[in-house]
Parts: structure tokens; sequence; C-alpha cells
């Protein structure tokens, strides 16, 4: 009986490293590579307070894996890597960003400055359409 | 003998020669006057049949693909299928088939209206801007005022979110008071149709352009090329929609997509010619600016009223060049303004810039800096 408990034991103690593994190794994986978007952009502004680092696009439609809605994602102010390469107005954008970027873009001069509130923070590897 | 055997012989070959030129004339104007009864569903007949010929001459008006009815299978009868084409092709000559007698969508009766036009193709004298046997698929037609659309229905719409986000924030600003934006206020139908990218935004009569988007259906997308030119009916190949630029005057056409799901947004395309001098931007000087700034570009193929550049800061429209080689404008950027008044951040934003008039779009991004 005991012999045999300890068997069970094991092989939930196996079953469960191996899923703890096989999370964690996904997890970085979207981390890496970001989650999808694509969206057609409106407007733009540089984020004044955050270093101008950093720039608040808002997309009309965006598409973040479900319905399409009206939002915002923050993007570095550096080129991106394919076509186009910078986010402009009109132009529709597709690529990969990170969720919870909520308070990397600010907005004003110091001393007012405001969250632009964002979906979360586009990585280089996206791409953009012509105008 | 001889004289007689000679003046037989002339006699006849004359005779020959008279039946040969009637049957030749004869034949001629049967086939130029094919047309002359009204045909509808139920009906047989030879004109039927040419009828069926000429409506698969073009394959936006095809009887059928395949089987019976289709190019080479014509049956002579005149049934649903036939009645189809029929109002595909009235719709295609609306100008002169439907609009004279107040009609807007094809009927499928071939009454003296559509025989007429039936006619004037089977002659060629019709004076047509493309003649129906040249029609490649997705070809487009000239549109009455009547049947012509609001093509910048959901730029409108886009725009006015644009609008309410640059007086939230100019607001703000004015006030030293957060925004406030709030996105939920603002909502897309699920099934909207969008372009996202066409295969290229340039080029000749002929030229073939992919159109990719969101909410293209199976079948049953009409392609716009400014409100005058649709090509109907257009099927969506799981890539996209594949038109070929019709033979219209050169100049600046902006390309919607409309389907069930709606008016897509549109996008810049430009029909070129012979004449068209390529656009380039060859300087922008100074090469950084602050809000209000004058810059001056310097190029070629400029346009003397109707320049639009297009950057990462939004779109400048309606730049003039009297020269044609350069151009001055003040970079005030949406939502920007209210920033300047407040103070300088001492930070340098980089801008990029295309080009866009009725000779074109440049091929690469010019830049210059911003110091906001």
């Amino acid at each position: 009986m005991n012999i045999f408990k300890i068997k069970k034991f094991r092989i939930v103690t196996v079953l469960i490293s191996i899923h703890l593994l096989v999370s964690v190794m996904l997890v970085n994986k979207v981390q890496a590579a970001g989650l999808p978007f694509g969206g057609l952009e409106v407007f733009m502004l540089p984020c004044t307070c955050t270093g101008g680092a950093f720039q608040w696009h808002v997309f009309a439609p965006l598409f973040l894996g479900g319905a399409p809605t009206v939002g915002a994602l923050a993007a570095p102010s550096t080129p991106l890597t394919y076509m186009y390469y910078y986010l402009k107005i009109k132009s529709w954008a597709l690529g990969f960003y990170t969720p919870g970027a909520g308070s990397v873009c600010l907005f004003g001069v110091t001393p007012y400055c405001w969250v632009l509130p964002n979906e979360g923070l586009i990585l280089p590897n996206t791409g953009t359409s012509p105008a | 003998m001889s004289n007689f055997h000679t003046k037989f012989f002339s006699i006849k070959v004359l005779r020959i020669l008279l039946v040969v030129f009637f049957v030749v004339f004869y034949a001629q104007n049967t086939h130029a006057a094919t047309f002359s009864r009204n045909l509808k569903i139920g009906l047989y007949g030879d004109d039927v049949r040419q009828l069926q010929i000429l409506l698969n001459s073009n394959p936006n008006t095809l009887v059928s693909q395949f089987g019976a009815g289709s190019p080479g299978q014509e049956t002579g009868y005149f049934g649903p299928a036939t009645r189809r084409a029929v109002i595909s092709f009235q719709e295609m000559y609306s100008l002169e088939t439907l609009s004279p007698v107040g009609l807007t969508r094809g009927t499928g009766f071939v009454g003296p209206l559509t025989i007429n036009k039936l006619n004037s193709l089977q002659t060629g004298s019709a004076g047509l801007s493309e003649p129906i046997s040249r029609a490649v698929p997705g070809s487009f037609s000239k549109l009455p005022i009547e049947e012509q659309i609001d093509i910048y229905k959901t730029d409108s719409t886009l725009g006015k979110i644009r609008e309410d986000l640059i007086s939230k924030i100019n607001i703000g600003l004015a006030n030293r008071t957060n925004p406030n934006i709030d996105f939920s206020s603002y909502k897309i139908r699920e099934n909207s149709v969008f372009i996202r990218d066409i295969s290229t935004q340039q080029g000749p009569a002929g030229t073939r352009v992919q159109i990719s988007g969101n909410g293209f259906l199976s079948v049953g997308n009409d392609v716009y090329l400014g409100k005058e030119y649709m090509a109907k009916n257009i099927a969506s190949d799981g890539n996209g929609l594949n038109i070929t630029v019709p033979n219209i005057k050169a100049g600046r056409y902006d390309l919607v997509v409309t389907n069930t799901g709606g008016i897509s947004n549109s996008v810049v395309f430009v029909v070129t010619d012979e004449k068209t001098r390529p656009v380039s931007i060859s300087s922008i000087s100074p090469s950084s600016v602050g809000y209000g700034d004058k810059l001056t570009i310097r190029g070629s193929g400029f346009s003397t009223t109707s320049n639009e550049l297009f950057t990462n800061f939004g779109r400048f429209k309606n730049i003039v060049s009297s020269d044609g080689v350069s151009m001055e404008f003040k970079f005030e950027p949406d939502g920007m303004g209210g920033i300047n008044k407040l103070g300088k951040s001492g930070k340098v934003i980089p801008v990029e810039l295309y080009l866009i008039n009725e000779n074109g779009i440049t091929d690469q991004a010019s830049r210059f800096d911003f110091n906001i």
C-alpha cells in the first residue's frame, strides 16, 4: 500500500514538474515574441514626459486577438524592423506587442505629466503598410 | 465562238462576284443588326444565342463559367443564367441601358435600350472607352453620378475619432489637467471591411494590384477607384482582391473596397502615364525644426497645388509648389500646439515623410528632426 502511494506521489511529482517546465518555456516564448496585433493608425503623440523614447499610437480598428476595438499601444521612437519603418497616420501596422506597459507613456511638460492609456508596448519586429 | 465563250465566261464571273458581294454584304449587315426583338426569360432563338456569345465575351457578364451556356456552349435558350448575365450587362452599361428610364438596377429584360447597346457593341461603333471583348477580370466601369457613393464614409468616422482625441488632449493641456482618454466610447463593428495594404501604389493602366485587408468576402466585393470607377463583384482568393488598373486619366485616386460589411478606409493609388513626372525629394532644410517652424523641401515632380506629405505625425495636405521643384510648409502637428505653449521638453523626435501627388509617391522616406 505504501509502495503504491510512493509510486503515485512520484508520478504526480513528475507530471507537475513537466507541466511547470512546459509552462515556463511557453511563457518565455510569448515574452520573447510578444503577442500579435494589427491595426490602422489614426493618431500619434510622443511621450514627452518619458524622455521622448516612446510614442503613443492610437489604432482604429485595433485587433488584439478578439473583436476589433479602438485602442492605443506605446512604441519605441526607434524605427521598426520592416518596411516603411516608422508608424504613420493611416498606415496599417502588423506585428507584436508586450502587454502591460501602462505607465510607459507620460505626456505633457514637467510638472504637468499625464499617463496616456495603452494596451502594451510594440516590439521592434513590427511592420507597417504604405498609406 | 471564241467571243461567245469569253462573253459567257465574263457574265458568269460577274454573276458569281455579285452573289459573293451580296452574301458578304448580307452577312455583315445581319451580324451588325443581330438584335431586333425584345428578349426575355423563356425565349429560344439565334438572337438569344448571339446574345449569349456577346455576354460570354466579357468575364464580368458570363452566362455560365462551365457547361451549358459557357463560352463555346451557348444554348440559344434564355434561362435564369442568361437573365443574370443580362442584369450584369445592364448594370455595367447603366448609363445607356438603365438611367434613361430612371432605373439603377438591371432588370434582365432585353428591351430597346439594351438592344441599342448590344447592337452598338456588335458593330463596334459605340466609341466605348474599353471594348467589351478586351475587358479582363476585375475590370472597371464608369459610374453615373446617381450611382456614385461617399467613398470617404469610414475615413470620416476615423477622422472624428482622431479629432475627438485631439480636442481632449488640447483641452487637457490648456487646463493643465489629465485629458482622461477613454477608448470605450468608440465602437468598431465586428464585420467591418478594412484595407491593410496594396501591392503597389502607382502604375499605368494594366497594372495588376493585389489588395489585402480585413472583412473581405469570398464574393461580392466592389472596388472603387475614386468615386467614379468601380469594379463590381470581385472575389477574394484568400490572399486578397486582384484588380487591373483601368485605362483612365492619369492622376491620384483614392481606392476603397465595399461589401455588406460597409465601406473600407481609403488608400492612395496613382495612375501614371507617359507624361507623368516621377516624384522625388532631394533635400529638406533645416534638418531640425520646432513646432510651427518652416521647412523647405526640394526635389522634382511636385504638384502646383496638391502635394500631400504623410508622416508619423500626421498628414499635411494641399501644399503648393509654384515651380514644381520646391515647396515650403509649416510643421504644426496636431496635438503638439498645446505642448509648445506649456514649454519645451528638450526632446528630439525623428520625423519620416513621404510625398504624394498626382504624379506618384516618393519611393523612399525623407527625414528631419522635431525638437519638442
